[in-house]
């Protein structure tokens, strides 16, 4: 077994926490790693809290992933038929992936906040509020992605027989969104 | 559970106790953020056997008595060994997303019972929950244990190697792949999509560990033929066994199969005049109940429970075999057999 002190790949600034984490962050160079079969640097950024509410201040790792979608085929039956119209469509899309460990339920639900709803923020560089581990590493959010994919064309209107897509990755960082701690559970605070 | 695996910080050279399966360790000394790479370890958990061998013992003779067991079993079975071992399972825990598409078949009848027409239902299911699934990780033979029941209890922090148990012989990684594949499978199923025309499902692993199980086995003979027996020692169940039948209710059972096989085949005769669909239900109906208890009666001299070949079995009895992949739940049984 290999065992090495984490290092930043960029400045080799050696790592001390008492918390453990797969996404390091570099006190020194403020460069942001993760650890799955390489080690890879991500860009990242803090979303300012605009929220006032009472409960413990956290920092909630998300993945944005860029995608493209194109729906070569579809066969959709019943209700207008409308998603026939996609066929042969192309688009553009950011995917919001919760990156912590969640229930079903919380997936979507801060999954769809993020994707759907145009939420306002600022962005800040650096914070000393603590950040909840990052649980979800590259591959899994690419599947996770390709799945809320797969979601977003099946719950059109219609009922989806066959669909061939392609989804292209373009660009994946990890966001960290403000959230409080209230009765064990964490609520955005935007 | 902490497992030693006797590694030194690299900062500041502390021993360290490494949490198996671990990446990520924090140095208790120094604080330094380790990263362990490279290892093939899989978290262990051992579970504390709670059951004595006087406890295994009183629990083996009740269920002498319990079911279509021979009658004399509890009076005239002599056990010849009893011991505990632990048994390894592997068990993987992980999320399902994906969707099925497809269809189901609803069929319309005329007044006659005849069907008029077929129409197609169009489905579209999407899947996205956590499964658990355990399989047993050594070949232990026909001790009628295949997958894990429960999951619940003490665990100790004990060495595989300073206690009985049965040797892993199959490979984490073969254990891993075939896991993700029963996972897919059980979730594409548990969709309910009859008639799939598209599906696409992402297996995730949560966690992979392996399990070591205390199992009483117990050997034991009646009129000279051997039997056996394994009590689970964390529930104190019987879980598995052969056990002798007895004549008398093989008897019974032909007889009165035989009789109610009889009366339903000649009332669906009786009925075919009126409404034929429903006669030729009734006999093919009496049919089974006639074939189930001859297989009975001529087999049922071994009654056997758990997960064993049985010699005869009513297709109910097949339907709960396939079924042994669980949503995870607390509390539930989780397994990983047939699909």
């Amino acid at each position: 077994m290999k065992v090495v002190q984490v290092k930043c790949p960029k400045c080799k600034n050696l790592f001390f926490s008492k918390t453990t984490d797969m996404a390091f962050i570099c006190e020194n160079c403020g460069t942001l790693h993760i650890r799955e079969d390489e080690i890879k640097i991500f860009d990242y950024e803090f979303w300012k809290f605009s929220k006032n509410m009472e409960g413990e201040k956290f920092y909630m790792p998300f993945w944005k992933i860029n995608v493209t979608i194109n729906v070569k085929e579809s066969k959709v039956v019943g209700l207008m038929k409308i998603a026939n119209l996609l066929k042969g469509d192309t688009g553009k899309m950011d995917i919001y992936i919760p990156a912590i460990d969640c229930t079903p339920d919380d997936f979507r639900k801060w999954s769809n906040l993020l994707t759907f709803d145009k939420l306002n923020f600022e962005i800040e560089k650096t914070t000393k509020i603590p950040r909840i581990p990052l649980a979800i590493g590259e591959k899994e959010a690419e599947k996770l992605a390709d799945f809320l994919v797969l979601t977003y064309e099946a719950e059109k209107p219609g009922v989806l027989q066959y669909i061939d897509y392609e989804m292209k990755i373009n660009e994946k960082k990890i966001v960290y969104v403000p959230a409080y701690l209230i009765n064990n559970k964490y609520v955005i605070g935007l | 559970m902490e497992i030693s695996i006797g590694i030194s910080c690299p900062s500041c050279g502390g021993a360290l106790n490494v949490e198996e399966g671990k990446k990520v360790i924090s140095c208790r000394y120094c604080d330094a953020l380790i990263w362990l790479e490279g290892d093939e370890g899989v978290y262990t958990v051992m579970f504390a056997n709670n059951v004595t061998k006087e406890k295994a013992i009183s629990l083996l003779n009740e269920w002498f008595g319990k079911k279509l067991k021979a009658r004399d079993l509890k009076r005239r079975a002599e056990i010849t060994e009893i011991f505990p071992i632990y048994l390894p399972f592997w068990r993987m825990k992980a999320r399902s997303a994906g969707w099925v598409c497809g269809y189901r078949e609803e069929r319309h009848y005329d007044a006659v019972r005849k069907t008029t027409t077929v129409k197609k239902v169009p489905m579209e299911k999407m899947v996205f929950r956590d499964f658990d699934w355990t399989q047993i990780a050594c070949d232990a033979g026909d001790i009628g244990v295949k997958y894990l029941r429960n999951l619940q209890g003490n665990t100790i922090n004990a060495n595989a190697d300073q206690i009985p148990t049965f040797e892993v012989t199959t490979s984490k990684s073969d254990a891993i792949n075939l896991g993700i594949e029963k996972i897919r499978q059980e979730a594409i199923k548990s969709a309910g999509v009859e008639n799939i025309t598209f599906q696409k499902m992402h297996v995730i692993p949560k966690s992979f560990m392996l399990i070591y199980y205390p199992v009483w086995i117990a050997r034991y003979k009646y009129k000279e033929r051997m039997y056996f027996a394994t009590i689970d020692g964390v529930t104190s169940k019987v879980i598995a066994g052969r056990a002798p039948g007895d004549a008398l209710y093989q008897a019974m059972i032909m007889t009165g199969g035989a009789i109610l096989g009889g009366i339903i085949s000649s009332l669906g005769i009786w009925t075919i005049g009126s409404s034929t669909g429903l006669g030729i239900f009734a006999l093919i109906g009496g049919f089974i109940i006639f074939i189930a208890s001859y297989m009975f009666f001529r087999h049922g001299s071994e009654i056997v429970e758990g997960d064993i070949e049985k010699k005869y079995g009513l297709p109910l009895e097949s339907i709960k075999n396939i079924k042994n992949i669980r949503i995870d739940a607390p509390g539930n049984v989780f397994g990983g057999g047939k699909i």
